[in-house]
This record gives C-alpha cells, sequence and structure tokens, in this order.
C-alpha cells in the first residue's frame, strides 16, 4: 500500500461469538477525507470501527493504520468516541478530568502532566465550547453536552485518526451543527475521519465519501452517488419494514 | 488523654498491630477506591475466601501461610477472569462458582485432619495482634509491591475504570490493566487476612472507598481520601478494640461502617443546604 493511506482494510472479515460481524470489506481512507459509515442496525457499521481501532481483531483479512497494525501504533495515535450511553456518568470526574484523561496513553508514570498537557485540555475544551463547564461534575452535562465531552477528550488527544461511532444520535441541532463544524476544521487540516452515522439527511453536508455496508460493501462513493444508487434503493426497501426510511 | 494514646504502644505486639493497621488500612482503601469505581466488591470477597484454601494448604504443607495464601488467590483472580472472558460466562457467575469452589476445598481439606491448630480461625476472624516479626516483614514487602504498582500504572487504572474501551483504542491494554488489578487485589487481600480475617477482609476494601465517594466529586480525592479514612478507620478501631476488650477486625470493620453512613448524612447535608 502507499504509505500515504491513514486506513487501510483489505478483503476483512471479523466472527465473534459465533456470528459474522463484517464480511469481505476493503476501505481506503486518505488523509483529510470524512468517510461516512452507514447502513441498517446490526449491519456492522460499529464492528468497522472497533476492528479499525483495535478493539476488535479481523478473522481474516488485514486492516494497517499508517502501514501499521492497529495494536503496533504508538499511544494516542486513533482517537474512538463512542457512543455517551457506553460508560457510567457517575463516575466521580469533572469534564476536565475527563477531557484530560486523553493525555494519560502517551504519559509515563513518573511524568508530570505538563503545562503543554493543559493546553491541550483547554484547546479542546475551547473548540467545543465547554471551558465555561469545565469544573461541572459531569453527571451534570446534558447529552449534547456529553458529546461534546467526548470529542473533546479526542480533540485532547490529538490523534492522528478519529473515529466516531454515531456523534449526532440524541443530540440537539446546535451540538451537531457544532461537531460537524469541529470535524470538517479538522479533517481540512488533514486528519482522516470515519463515522458510523445511520443520519442519512445531513450525509451530503457530513461527508465526503459514503460506505455503505451490510456485513459486506454494498456501495461506495460520493454521498448522492451512493443514496441514488440502486443498492440503495434495494437495501432500503428490504429494511423499509424494521426502520422506516432510516438505515 | 496522652497516656490514654500512649498506653497500647508499650506492648510490642500493640506496636506491630499499629503499624499493619495503617499499612494495610491504607492499601486496602487505595486499591478498594479501584473496587468500588469498577463495581468489583464481590471479587474482593471472592478471593479472600478462595485464598482460605491456601492457608489450608499451606499448613498441612508446613510452608508460609502468606505464601500458600497469596498463590491461591492470584490464581482464583486470574481465574476468574479467564473463566469470565473465555467461557462466555458472566463476571458474577465466574466469581460465584470460582470462589465457593477453592472455599470449599479448603474446608474439605481441613475437615480431613484430625485435629487442627486453632491458628486457621486466625485467618477466618483475623488477629492482628498475632502479628509477629516476620510476619510484619513480609507485609510491609507486599505493601510496598502494590503500592509501588498502583502508583506506576495509576492513570491506566483510572482511564480503564472509566472508559475501557477508549482507552484501549487509544493504546492502553486494558485487557492486561484487568488483570494486573485483580493480581494486586489478591496481594493486598492476603496481606490483610490476618489484620482483618477473610471474613471481613471485604469491608475494609469496599467500606472506606464507598464513604469517600459520597464527599467528592474527583477521582483523585476519592482515592486519596479513601486511603485516608481507611488509615483513620484502622487505628481508630485498634485503639477501641484495646479498650473496649474486643476483637480488633470486627472493630475496624464497625468503625468504617459508622464513617461510611456519617458521609451519607454529611452528603444529604450538603446538598439540603445547597438547595
Amino acid at each position: 500500500m502507499p504509505a500515504a493511506d491513514a486506513v487501510w482494510l483489505h478483503d476483512v472479515t471479523v466472527r465473534y461469538d459465533g456470528t459474522i460481524g463484517v464480511e469481505r470489506v476493503s476501505i481506503v481512507l486518505h488523509p483529510g477525507e470524512i468517510l461516512g459509515i452507514i447502513g441498517p442496525n446490526g449491519s456492522g457499521k460499529s464492528t468497522l470501527l472497533k476492528t479499525i481501532a483495535g478493539l476488535l481483531l479481523p478473522t481474516h483479512g488485514t486492516v494497517e493504520v499508517y502501514g501499521e497494525d492497529p495494536h503496533r501504533l504508538h499511544p494516542g495515535t486513533i482517537a474512538y468516541v463512542p457512543q455517551v450511553e457506553t460508560v457510567d456518568w457517575n463516575f466521580p470526574a469533572t469534564v476536565w478530568d475527563v477531557v484530560a484523561m486523553a493525555r494519560f496513553p502517551r504519559l509515563s508514570a513518573f511524568q508530570r502532566f505538563s503545562a503543554r498537557d493543559k493546553a491541550a485540555v483547554s484547546s479542546a475544551l475551547a473548540a467545543v465550547d465547554l471551558e465555561p463547564l469545565r469544573d461541572r461534575h459531569i453527571s451534570e452535562l446534558s447529552g449534547g453536552q456529553q458529546q461534546r465531552a467526548f470529542l473533546a477528550r479526542a480533540l485532547a488527544q490529538e490523534p492522528k485518526l478519529l473515529l466516531l461511532d454515531e456523534p449526532a444520535t440524541g443530540v440537539d441541532a446546535s451540538t451537531s451543527d457544532m461537531l460537524r463544524s469541529v470535524i470538517r476544521d479538522l479533517a481540512k487540516n488533514g486528519m482522516p475521519v470515519l463515522v458510523a452515522t445511520h443520519d442519512l439527511e445531513s450525509a451530503e453536508a457530513w461527508f465526503d465519501y459514503l460506505l455503505l455496508v451490510d456485513k459486506a460493501v454494498v456501495a461506495y462513493g460520493r454521498p448522492h452517488e451512493v443514496l441514488c444508487s440502486s443498492e440503495f434503493e434495494r437495501l432500503l426497501k428490504h429494511h423499509h419494514h424494521v426502520e422506516g426510511d432510516r438505515i | 488523654m496522652i497516656d490514654w494514646l500512649i498506653a497500647p504502644f508499650q506492648l510490642d505486639f500493640m506496636v506491630r498491630g499499629f503499624i499493619v493497621a495503617v499499612l494495610v488500612g491504607t492499601l486496602c482503601s487505595l486499591i478498594g477506591a479501584f473496587v468500588v469505581l469498577r463495581r468489583l466488591a464481590f471479587i474482593g470477597d471472592g478471593i479472600a475466601h478462595a485464598s482460605f484454601a491456601g492457608i489450608v494448604i499451606a499448613y498441612l504443607k508446613g510452608a508460609n501461610f502468606y505464601a500458600g495464601a497469596a498463590v491461591v488467590a492470584v490464581l482464583t483472580a486470574i481465574g476468574i477472569g479467564f473463566v469470565h472472558r473465555k467461557a462466555n460466562v458472566s463476571l458474577d457467575t465466574s466469581i460465584g462458582v470460582l470462589f465457593t469452589g477453592a472455599f470449599a476445598l479448603g474446608i474439605f481439606l481441613m475437615s480431613r485432619q484430625r485435629s487442627y491448630s486453632v491458628d486457621l480461625q486466625d485467618y477466618l476472624f483475623g488477629n492482628i495482634l498475632g502479628v509477629t516479626h516476620q510476619d510484619l516483614m513480609l507485609i510491609v514487602l507486599l505493601c510496598a509491591v502494590v503500592a509501588g504498582a498502583l502508583f506506576f500504572f495509576f492513570r491506566a487504572l483510572v482511564y480503564t475504570s472509566f472508559d475501557p474501551i477508549v482507552a484501549q483504542a487509544s493504546g492502553i491494554p486494558s485487557g492486561t490493566v484487568d488483570y494486573l488489578l485483580l493480581i494486586l487485589l489478591a496481594l493486598t487481600i492476603v496481606v490483610t487476612l490476618e489484620a482483618v480475617g477473610i471474613i471481613l477482609v471485604a469491608a475494609l476494601l469496599v467500606t472506606p472507598a464507598a464513604a469517600a465517594y459520597q464527599l467528592t466529586r474527583r477521582f483523585s480525592v476519592m482515592i486519596a481520601l479513601s486511603g485516608l479514612l481507611g488509615a483513620l478507620c484502622s487505628v481508630g478501631g485498634l485503639y477501641l478494640s484495646y479498650y473496649l476488650n474486643a476483637a480488633s477486625g470486627a472493630t475496624i470493620v464497625l468503625m468504617a461502617t459508622l464513617v461510611f453512613f456519617a458521609a451519607i448524612g454529611y452528603r444529604r447535608l450538603r446538598m439540603r443546604s445547597a438547595r
């Protein structure tokens, strides 16, 4: 593969607990590109993200991030933004504490939390407008603020690859717009971004490319190409009874 | 008052008892903060019970009790993690099966002895005043090892306690950290056994940390406060047991229980006045 690829998946199959998560998927993502992954519930969107993050091992095929196995990357290379309900928001921590955790992977036990680390946390908080809430306990955040705190944590990590799982789910329109503009700015500066989503309405505004999956890759291309494709139509019809007009 | 405070220290075994109380009270409650944050209270209880098998085996073989307890406790801790991860069994079931199995093995082996020393009872209920000089050295060594590891892996432990998935994606090996915590927990329990006994060790792990959780909203403060409360309860409980002529382990745990309810009361009062 050329060194310029940020993410390179070749013929990847992931099985876990005896079922197939994704099957024979190949993806290439370059620096500065935002790729949206869409598909029905259980189609493997999250599985793909987790495999790229090194959280799941492929049963077959190759996963490379900047030409390396995800497990061999420098700590802090990949920032993963999960759905907010994956953690306990009663954990004793302020907004600052949670965002500061992003610096932990690159700090050794004897290294102090430096001025450089603090600056990274501050600017991450400022980027998502959470600076005024930095001393607030995380249990006092709204859903949208929780999502912004998670994005701030990813920013403070200063990663080279950003993965987001349903970032716009359950947040208000203004938060969604803010997340999008922050991610757009990152991409403009060369950050590759992968987003699993089922929000199709704003797909053209969010993404450079769309990947439609249903275990395997169904369609790939510019958002309007994918959303107008016959494969998309077919999948939409097939899943209509399950999720209405969303997939 | 001074006399009252100094009196117990005229006895060698009391001096050793106080040193052990401060050490294990602090250590248990430091690691206990992670036990509470990760909801592992049941594991602490399980490992403590399982270590009984190691104590009996060590007794039968004439080996060091701590060594026997440590080996079985660590093996059980790793076994619990392994069965949970590999056999698709829920964590509480995995703990329930392994700790009762190991505890039963201890009772089985003990019951086959025609006569057994009352020493074994000390491990069930604790006998902080029975700590020998040699025990004390071993306790100090184990405490140093566990405290060093807690310091060294502090950030990884905190991050994986809050968000293991994201921690792992960013390069912290969450699975390894989980096992490390279980092993540290097993060692901590073993050094605490003689102080409060198998049946009460879980209290020293959980109660001061749970009290600290009521009093603060930041993990660094909670962990430090938990260690402090654990030390205070242990020393306070030992004093009380000396003057009330009561079992030391039970008095220490009762003291911690009181502190826990006081912490809840304090928090409720503060919340009411904030309104």
